[in-house]
């Protein structure tokens, strides 16, 4: 049984308001007998069929009647398609062992025999960028934190997250301190988080700067350590004008490689035949310095316009002692024409420079020793990976928000993002293999995210 | 000599109790200044009697009186008054005749003590051609009942109470404050200290805990209750009466609180609620508010 009527509430508020005289309030505030769930799945996909990745995730949050909450998180990742390899794109044709194909097939039970027999070499046609097509992943992620309000002005935090892929695993622990101050006008905020991987690649640990047919290891996983620390003010400016300054440390020591990432070895733009496989070109694994240090600052803005829409404009720079220096702009309005409906265009800038290390492919000679059979790096640290290269990126995105009520919220956001190389050229022989060959590819990529929050 | 006002000093805040509307009401103030406290209690008793010797039909001397003894002949109404016949009107409509402030009636032949004592339906259809708000003429400011009708609006007058002395005390007092009649109760808050006022959510029955409710605005409302009803047959018959057809609404939840802006509002849903009987919680999920169903 129920009323045709459906805006029995709207006439019940309207009738109250008639009733009380007085503007009654929109919303009734209370309750910490529930959890705030925040739900939302996200589907990424590159352009030229390379990754895609499906990512739920579900956040639940519980406030207490002491002002403390509990946040608990789950994110799943599954990612599949085909990554760069590290490769030059060159004019002829190219043939590659993948390692984690290969290392999986040792030992593999018969339906993976049969899922990786065919990945287990690849063969890339000239002019195309060369791709593994054995990238798959998953990767989960939970984590959970504690706010604790501590007397009248201060704010605890302690948080912890475990995250675990099929040869990577990541737990981290962090902790942090606010103070409001100025009748709470402004925070003051200092953060530490610890953070402890552990890598265990398929195949093992390549040796540095190693060729790829050989395939020396050492050992069968490494580690990394990451502290990172964080200092940040927040300040109400006025009523329509909250601005947030961080500054931001981080120190990260052990194996920064990827693993899985290798780098063409030319002889003044031609490829070489490896000296220990006659059938394939020579590559070597790449290496990275075991430590990082970068420092980062982040200010962010938001200014109330009229009584919904907000303006956010974040601008963040990075520099590391790897020489990657970055700017990212972003801003977002937040445009609310009804009360059930919002829009918000976002746009993102950034820009980067390349990391010390950062070389598309190695030259024989100077980069690299060929004596014999024995191949010898002349360079401690090279790396062709495009995240470490220049480039700038450009991200257009929209958000369209549906809020049916108090913490109840339908969202969908699509985003655009597409790189451009802003990397110098390294000079090749006229018409050698790598002669009018792109040496970076440029990425697009777009992605949708559908978004659901409740009270449960 | 019964007790007319208590007051009380807690922790950082003051209590004011007193008695009416068949209740013990209860005003809390987040002030430390008793003078304060005793004021504003004072005023919100004033106020408190002042509502339950206007409205209450158990009365000879007021307006509900006369309209309910005018024997068919209009009677004109204070603004107050009409401002809450329009209400009344509005939900009737609304609720589809569900709320019908002239179903007072039917309480003649319906007493709900526990006891297997049901009406017969002769009863109930001797009653029934002098209930229903369509029959009654009401042309703001003028009521025009047909004789042998009478009217009740003691199905809004506590939550119309506390609404109403609640913004009379936030006149006066700018702090937090919590106003209480009977479980029926409004707050503004949060405290000076930051810290919410804790609310006790009843589940009707002894044996439930309470559930504890941290809320800084709004109202909150329960209706129903266990001990008012009757059992034949292994049928057991709420209070609920439904005007329309005189009986009591089948398989209503035992009790139902609902959290909304103002005590009206909140009273309105939660009473509408029982009358939906078993479609009680979807009515309440439809209504996209906060809510506690005890069955």
């Amino acid at each position: 049984m129920q009323l045709k009527d459906k805006k029995l509430g709207q006439r019940l508020a309207l009738a109250t308001t008639a009733l009380l005289g007085t503007q009654a309030p929109e919303q009734a505030l209370a309750g910490d007998g529930d959890w705030k769930v925040d739900s939302a799945l996200l589907y990424y996909a590159e352009d030229d069929d390379r990754v895609k990745a499906v990512e739920p995730v579900i956040s639940l949050t519980r406030e207490f009647e002491d002002e403390s909450a509990l946040n608990l998180r789950i994110v799943y990742d599954s990612l599949t398609g085909s990554s760069p390899n590290g490769a030059a794109i060159a004019n002829v044709a190219q043939t590659f062992t993948s390692a984690s194909a290969a290392a999986r097939l040792e030992g593999a039970d018969e339906e993976e025999q049969e899922e990786y027999a065919g990945r287990g070499s690849y063969t890339i046609n000239p002019g195309d960028v060369p791709l593994d097509p054995s990238f798959e992943d998953s990767r989960t992620v939970l984590s959970a934190g504690w706010t604790q309000p501590w007397g009248d002005d201060y704010t605890l935090s302690v948080g912890g997250a475990y995250s675990s892929e099929e040869d990577f695993t990541s737990m981290s622990g962090n902790v942090a301190i606010a103070r409001d101050l100025n009748n709470n006008n402004t925070t003051l905020s200092l953060g530490v988080n610890l953070e402890f991987d552990t890598i265990e690649p398929n195949g093992g640990i390549p040796q540095a700067l190693g060729s790829l047919s050989e395939h020396n290891t050492d050992g069968s996983d490494d580690t990394k350590q990451v502290v990172d620390m964080m200092f940040g003010v927040t300040q109400v400016i006025n009523r329509r004008w909250i601005t947030q300054l961080n500054f931001g440390l981080s120190q990260s020591s052990g194996y920064q490689n990827d693993p899985y990432k290798i780098l063409t070895v030319v002889d003044n733009g031609n490829l070489i035949t490896d000296p220990n496989d006659s059938e394939r070109y020579l590559y070597v694994f790449e290496n990275r310095p075991e430590d990082r240090q970068k420092l980062s600052l982040y200010w962010q803005n938001k200014f109330a316009i009229g009584s919904n829409d907000v303006i956010d404009i974040g601008y963040r720079y990075m520099t590391d002692d790897w020489d990657v220096n970055s700017h990212t702009l972003d801003l977002t309005y937040h445009w609310q024409p009804l009360e059930h409906f919002y829009l918000e265009p976002h746009y993102r800038y950034y820009t980067q420079t390349a990391a010390d290390f950062y070389e598309p492919f190695l030259n024989a000679g100077s980069e690299v020793d060929i004596s014999g059979t024995d191949v010898t790096a002349l360079v401690n640290e090279a790396s062709s990976d495009p995240r470490l290269a220049a480039f700038s990126a450009n991200t257009f995105g929209v958000k369209a928000g549906f809020p049916l009520r108090q913490d109840e919220e339908i969202s969908v956001r699509l985003e655009y993002y597409q790189q451009q190389d802003d990397n110098s050229t390294k000079a090749v022989g006229a018409g050698s293999d790598l002669d009018g060959m792109s040496q970076f590819t440029e990425l697009k990529a777009s992605w949708i995210q559908v978004g659901y929050s409740f009270r449960w | 000599m019964s007790f007319q006002l208590q007051l009380t000093q807690l922790d950082g805040y003051c209590r004011v109790n007193f008695p009416a509307m068949a209740c013990v009401c209860e005003i809390l103030i987040d002030t430390a200044d008793m003078a304060l406290a005793l004021q504003l209690g004072e005023q919100a008793r004033d106020e408190t009697r002042r509502i339950e010797q206007k409205f209450s039909r158990y009365r000879g001397d007021n307006l509900i009186a006369r309209i309910n003894t005018a024997n068919g002949e209009p009677v004109t109404v204070d603004e107050e008054t009409a401002g809450l016949i329009d209400f009344a009107a509005e939900l009737w409509d609304a609720s589809e005749g569900r709320f019908d402030i002239t179903s007072g009636l039917l309480r003649r032949v319906w007493t709900f003590d526990g006891s297997d004592k049901l009406p017969t339906q002769k009863d109930i259809d001797h009653l029934l051609p002098r209930i229903g708000w369509e029959k009654v003429s009401w042309q703001r400011p003028q009521l025009r009942m047909p004789a042998g009708m009478e009217i009740d609006l003691g199905g809004i007058g506590k939550e119309y109470a506390v609404d109403k002395v609640f913004a009379l005390l936030q006149e006066e007092f700018s702090g937090a404050l919590l106003v209480n009649f009977g479980g029926d109760l409004r707050a503004y808050g949060p405290r000076s200290d930051g810290s919410k006022w804790q609310v006790g959510v009843e589940k009707v029955s002894a044996d439930q805990p309470v559930e504890m409710l941290a809320m800084s605005q709004g109202a909150l409302t329960t209706s129903g209750d266990s001990q008012r009803y009757l059992l034949r047959d292994g049928i057991r018959y709420s209070h609920i009466l439904d005007p329309r057809s005189g009986w009591p609404v089948s398989n209503a939840p035992h009790a139902v609180t609902v959290v909304a802006p103002t005590c009206v509002q909140a009273g309105m849903l939660s009473t509408l609620a029982l009358m939906m009987g078993a479609g009680a919680e979807a009515f309440l999920d439809e209504q996209g508010i906060q809510y506690w169903s005890v069955r």
